[in-house]
């Protein structure tokens, strides 16, 4: 065995620090060693010539390097060792800058603990064996979880990519929150006119499967290869013979409230979510429908002239393979009605964000006249309540929603277009506008459209009269104010949907303290997650804009296709390795996995049928907690084997 | 701490558009950052800021406005006025209320009781711009 | 030599007589002579920031006016320029040039009222204060060539005040960044000390009827100057002047103040080391005495030997 060792200098970033001469010189008595150099930067060309070099006329055939992390120049030099028909995986490469140069002021100490940590990894590399990189293959498929504008965007990306896609959504159409907006900040350009094109696409793309009323219930596999179970309820209604003539909906007995209409309308119990809805076909509510049973009503079934409605249908389970995962499951608004002191729920003219979206919208349940919902008058004065639920971490949500500052803004705006003579106040704690042209947009708000800013947050509302009291504060004039106002609107802050949290722990991705999808990186890798192969769009990791949605899901989108543009995915080789003869069975590594790498087995031993620990090698990211939990020692991590620990072990203890 | 009940009825509309007609400015242009009065030279001797004289103007305080001292403290240096972000003519603004006011009660100051001594003494163009600026 | 039509405004022939004296007599040795316009008169010494007082308006056009009227029988006049001393002449007349160049309207309804004046303005003037005729016209260097006693020794501190850079309309210089006043010292061979208070408002016209506001302003703009080593300030507004000289004199009298700094109209400065008649500054209407300060240094009469 002939060892090489290559001791950086990083300019002075090392050398510095440590006496990069001295250690040279110590590792030349180091066992095996054939070689021992400095060099200035060993990641640049010239260095890494030294080292191909060296490979070549010494026969050298392990390596070990002293320089930075191994997160910044591993595959610089693994790429080094391929080239010289080395094993990759013979490399090793000590951190003596982020683990010493950097951490240390002492010299001394410093050249100490960068010899130490070189001679352990020389002994730990003269026990490392060739490893091998598996491969798997892809389905080029990709599944897209959520119908909102993430959802649409990132499958109508993909589907133009080429890729066959599955869109899931759990309610009866696409479109998620959006189809509910009336116009959106900072244009004021019409939601349903620019999303409903989108919509119309997603339904006729030749690559896309849409599938509405449905949820993914199971996903097994690993990057490339995904196995999922989808279940899709039953529509009732045929989508392919429903001709939207409307004539099933004067008969139906059942009023339920809309949800569409945040519950200020009624619908029957067969109904469109929306006329512009995707698919374009009716359904039938079965919670609400007299029993899905036409002994008791079938008065639908009866006026449906081509025959569309069918009380038979039953839930179906979908199973699919694909290749990667897009989450775009959403968000929910807040439920306001904790917050006991802005009367949500109990007095009827204080609504939400949303709910003001719908009285404002020409399709809503006034017909875009603003009534508010006690009397169904035109309400004079209007507050907006900013932050309502959000940036209050002692009861409520601690983060800022992001998008309330500016859709209050388009609220107020809006009313003032309807109501020339109103007063439209916002009471805020900051204004955030973050985004291009927003703030041009809040102050044309004020400026031409005469909307009030007051710098304070209500502290409580409660009906007087016919009127709502506004107990607040002006901290600009240092005085509390209070008023009386015909309709309080509370900008109701954005946590994740139930869908979201459900499809985390479904595929196993982690989230944060608040609920969002944790992002791989939340700066260099926003839209992947800790799982291969799994992706993110929207507002799962966090409140987010519609342009900003709509970026992120692209960005998703095309993560994804790098994985779908592949054939053969390459497996990293330093996986856990189970010795089948030290398993018990116990499971403990099972436990262990966080990634859900392991899973017991049934395997003939001796003649006996007994429980064995099985690693897919796809989804074993190397982390070794397998290999700390086995009691039996029975799972070695491969590059990392408890012998070579060891080794390390008792190099650091010479010290 | 004071108490303010807010109303916006027809009273407020008039005064802020009153205003809005002596000055020409748009009062609610202003996003309250503060800088005018942050630079204006006479803050120290004003019972409320150049800003907060502002902001009650575009919640139509009336009585609270012409109350305050803050636009006769003002010396028309135009400081807030060069500096405003939103391109609010500030000054104007406290002109406009002492306009305000002065179309209602023309005399700030009695000229005649100004001794004559300071006829004397005091540059000419001190005394036309002070009662310019305090008489109607 | 070119002419100028001079707008004086009232305290030029009262307060200040020294700033229009020293002025004209260094105009004519810069070959740019400022010449009296007949018939002028008060232009309102404020601008009116109402949108909808047009009286008040009336006084500044008829300047504008009779100032063109001037220019035509001007035997050297080449401009189309009405140049003014005093700054708060010269920010109200800008500013009513640009408003009613602006506005029409505005100008026929005062147009209308001067008809009994026999005047018409039509928009065919600029207001230059004198500050702007030295730099663009004159330039720096022949002001520093025909220096005959260079001001050393004397450490001057520039004092804007408002109405030579407020508003935008009116700024003579960079609103927030003036230079001119500095470069006019530099060239009269004296030392600049920038204060940051160069444009602290004075307290103006509170002079009338709430002198301790005045009071508090002329204090702090003084000390700003002295702590940086200035021994005298250098202005060009006569109610400034005004304000910082008597006020500093009062103040000292009252409780013992420092020694306060004199005053300086920009123009005698320039009449200093242009070598101009020292009675021309009429030093005998500052109420703090300059002479000491230059006598000093060797400023006055001869040189000393
Ligand atoms: C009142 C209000 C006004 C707003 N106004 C604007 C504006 O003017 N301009 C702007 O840019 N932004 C605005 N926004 C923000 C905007 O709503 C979001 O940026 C955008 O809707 C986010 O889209 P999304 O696809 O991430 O989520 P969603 O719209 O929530 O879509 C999620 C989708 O996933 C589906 N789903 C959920 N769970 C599952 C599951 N388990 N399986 C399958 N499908 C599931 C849902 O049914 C839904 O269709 C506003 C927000 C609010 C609250
Ligand atoms: S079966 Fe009856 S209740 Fe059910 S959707 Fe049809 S009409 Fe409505
Ligand atoms: S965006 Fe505005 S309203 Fe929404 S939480 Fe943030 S600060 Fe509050
Ligand atoms: S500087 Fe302008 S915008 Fe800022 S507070 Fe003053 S007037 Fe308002
Ligand atoms: S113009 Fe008036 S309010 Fe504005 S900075 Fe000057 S003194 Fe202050």
């Amino acid at each position: 065995m002939k060892i090489g060792v290559y001791v950086c200098e990083c300019g002075s970033n090392i050398a510095a620090t440590v006496d990069v001469e001295d250690i040279v010189e110590r590792a030349k008595e180091f066992p095996n060693v054939e070689v021992s150099r400095v060099y200035k930067y060993m990641c640049a060309d010239p260095g890494q010539e030294i080292i191909k070099k060296d490979i070549e006329e010494k026969g050298l055939d392990r390596i070990v390097i002293a320089a930075c992390s191994p997160r910044m120049h591993e595959p610089t030099f693994r790429a080094v060792l391929e080239d010289k028909g080395l094993n990759p995986y013979v490399l090793e490469i000590v951190n003596i800058r982020e683990q010493v140069s950097w951490v240390h002021e002492n010299k001394e100490e410093g050249t100490e603990k960068a010899a130490s940590l070189l001679k352990g990894a020389v002994l730990r590399i003269a026990l490392m064996e060739p490893l091998e990189r598996k491969k798997v293959g892809v389905t080029h498929k990709a599944l897209v979880i959520g119908g909102g504008i993430a959802g649409i965007q990132a499958s109508l990306d993909l589907a133009d990519m080429g890729f066959k896609t599955t869109l899931v959504e759990k309610t009866s159409s696409i479109g998620g929150k959006m189809a509910q907006m009336d116009k959106t900040f900072p244009t004021l350009d019409c939601s349903q006119c620019i999303l409903s094109p989108k919509m119309v696409d997603v339904g006729r793309h030749p690559n896309i499967e849409l599938l509405s009323l449905s949820e993914v219930v199971e996903v097994d596999g690993y990057v490339g290869n995904f196995k999922v179970k989808i279940k899709k309820n039953p529509r009732y209604v045929l989508e392919e013979k429903c001709t939207l003539c409307d004539d099933c909906v004067p008969v139906c007995p059942v009023i339920v409230h809309d949800e569409y209409n945040q519950g200020f309308a009624p619908r029957k119990a067969i109904y469109i979510a929306y006329p512009q809805a995707i698919p374009a076909s009716y359904v039938i509510d079965p919670d609400a429908c007299l029993g899905i049973d036409p002994l008791i009503c079938s008065k639908c079934k009866d006026v449906c002239g081509p025959e569309a409605i069918d009380f038979d249908m039953q839930p179906e389970i979908i199973e699919e393979e694909y290749g990667a995962i897009i989450i775009a499951t959403g968000y929910e608004t807040y439920p306001i009605e904790n917050i006991g002191e802005y009367g949500y729920g109990t007095i009827p003219d204080v609504i939400s964000g949303l709910d003001f979206e719908r009285i404002i919208s020409s399709g809503g349940p006034t017909g875009g006249k603003i009534l508010r919902p006690s009397d169904a008058t035109v309400p004079k004065t209007v507050v907006f309540i900013h932050c309502a639920g959000s940036r209050d971490p002692s009861k409520h949500l601690p983060y800022c929603s992001k998008v309330c500052c500016m859709y209050s803004t388009k609220h107020a705006l809006q009313y003032k277009h309807v109501v020339h003579d109103g007063t439209a106040i916002n009471f805020y704690i900051d204004i955030r506008t973050a985004g291009k042209d927003y703030e041009e947009f809040y102050q044309r708000a004020a400026e031409e459209d005469h909307v009030i800013y007051i710098r304070g947050k209500v502290s409580e509302v409660f009906q007087d009269g016919d009127k709502i009291l506004i107990k607040s504060v002006d901290t600009l004039t240092g005085e509390t104010v209070e008023l009386h106002a015909d309709l309080v609107v509370l900008a109701t802050g954005m946590v994740p949907s139930e869908g979201t949290k459900e499809m985390a722990s479904l595929l196993n991705v982690s989230v944060g303290i608040n609920g969002f999808i944790r992002e791989a990186h939340p700066k260099l890798k926003p839209v992947d997650t800790a799982i291969g192969g799994v992706f993110v769009a929207g507002t799962v990791t966090g409140p987010k804009d519609i342009p900003e949605t709509v970026s992120n899901a692209s960005g998703a989108a095309s993560r994804a296709a790098g994985i779908l543009s592949q054939d053969e995915l390459e497996i990293e080789g330093t996986v856990a390795k189970v010795e089948e003869s030290l398993c018990r069975g116990c499971g403990m590594c099972v436990e262990a996995c966080p990634y859900s790498a392991i899973e017991l087995k049934a395997v003939n031993k001796y003649g006996h049928t007994v429980q064995v620990a099985f690693v897919n090698e796809a989804l074993c990211k190397g982390c070794g907690s397998c290999a700390a939990a086995c009691l039996n020692g029975a799972i070695n991590q491969l590059g990392y084997t408890d012998g070579q620990i060891l080794e390390l072990i008792s190099a650091l203890g010479e010290q | 701490m004071s108490f303010e009940y807010l109303e916006f009825g027809k009273e407020e509309k008039d005064f802020i558009e009153k205003i809005e007609e002596i000055s020409g400015q748009n009062v609610y242009s202003c996003y309250q950052c503060g800088k005018c009065s942050a630079g204006c030279a006479f803050s120290s001797s004003m019972d409320m800021t150049v800003n907060q004289l502002i902001h009650l103007i575009q919640l139509g305080q009336k009585r609270r406005v012409l109350e305050a001292n803050t636009h006769w403290v003002c010396a028309s240096c135009l400081t807030c006025t060069v500096r405003c972000p939103r391109e609010i003519d500030v000054a104007a603004l406290m002109e406009a209320v002492r306009e305000y006011h002065l179309r209602e009660e023309p005399e700030k100051i009695i000229i005649s009781e100004i001794p004559k001594k300071a006829y004397d003494k005091l540059p000419n163009i001190a005394l036309v711009s002070n009662f310019r600026k305090k008489t109607g | 030599m070119v002419q100028y039509s001079y707008f004086p405004g009232c305290n030029l022939k009262t307060n200040a007589k020294g700033f229009e004296e020293t002025a004209i007599a260094v105009s004519k040795k810069l070959e740019a002579e400022l010449v009296e316009m007949p018939k002028w008169n008060c232009c309102g010494t404020v601008h009116t920031m109402t949108s909808d007082n047009m009286m008040r308006r009336i006084a500044p056009v008829r300047v504008l006016s009779r100032s063109k009227k001037h220019i035509d029988t001007l035997e050297e006049g080449t401009t189309k320029e009405v140049v003014t001393l005093c700054s708060m002449c010269n920010s109200t007349l800008k500013i009513v040039n640009h408003e009613v160049k602006q506005n029409h309207e505005d100008l026929e309804k005062i147009n209308y009222q001067l008809e009994e004046d026999e005047e018409c303005y039509e928009e065919d003037m600029e207001v230059k204060h004198f500050l702007e005729i030295i730099r663009d016209n004159i330039g720096y260097e022949k002001l520093s060539q025909s220096v005959v006693k260079p001001l050393e020794g004397l450490k001057i501190s520039p004092y804007y005040g408002c109405m030579l850079l407020h508003p935008d309309e009116a700024a003579i210089d960079d609103v927030e960044m003036p230079s001119v006043l500095e470069y006019l010292v530099e060239s009269l061979g004296a030392e600049v000390i920038d204060s940051p208070l160069f444009k602290f408002c004075c307290g103006s016209y509170h002079i009338v009827d709430e002198e301790q506001i005045v009071d508090t302003q002329v204090g702090k703009i003084v000390e700003a100057a002295r702590l940086r080593g200035a021994n005298a300030l250098v202005v060009a507004c006569p109610l400034c002047a005004f304000n910082i000289d008597h006020q500093q004199k009062i103040m000292k009298d009252k409780n013992h103040g420092k020694e306060p700094l004199p005053v300086f109209y920009f123009t005698q400065l320039m009449a200093l080391a242009l070598g101009v008649p020292l009675k021309t500054n009429h030093f005998e209407d500052h109420h703090i005495d300059p002479k000491p300060l230059l006598k000093e240094l060797g400023l006055t009469g001869k040189k000393k030997s």
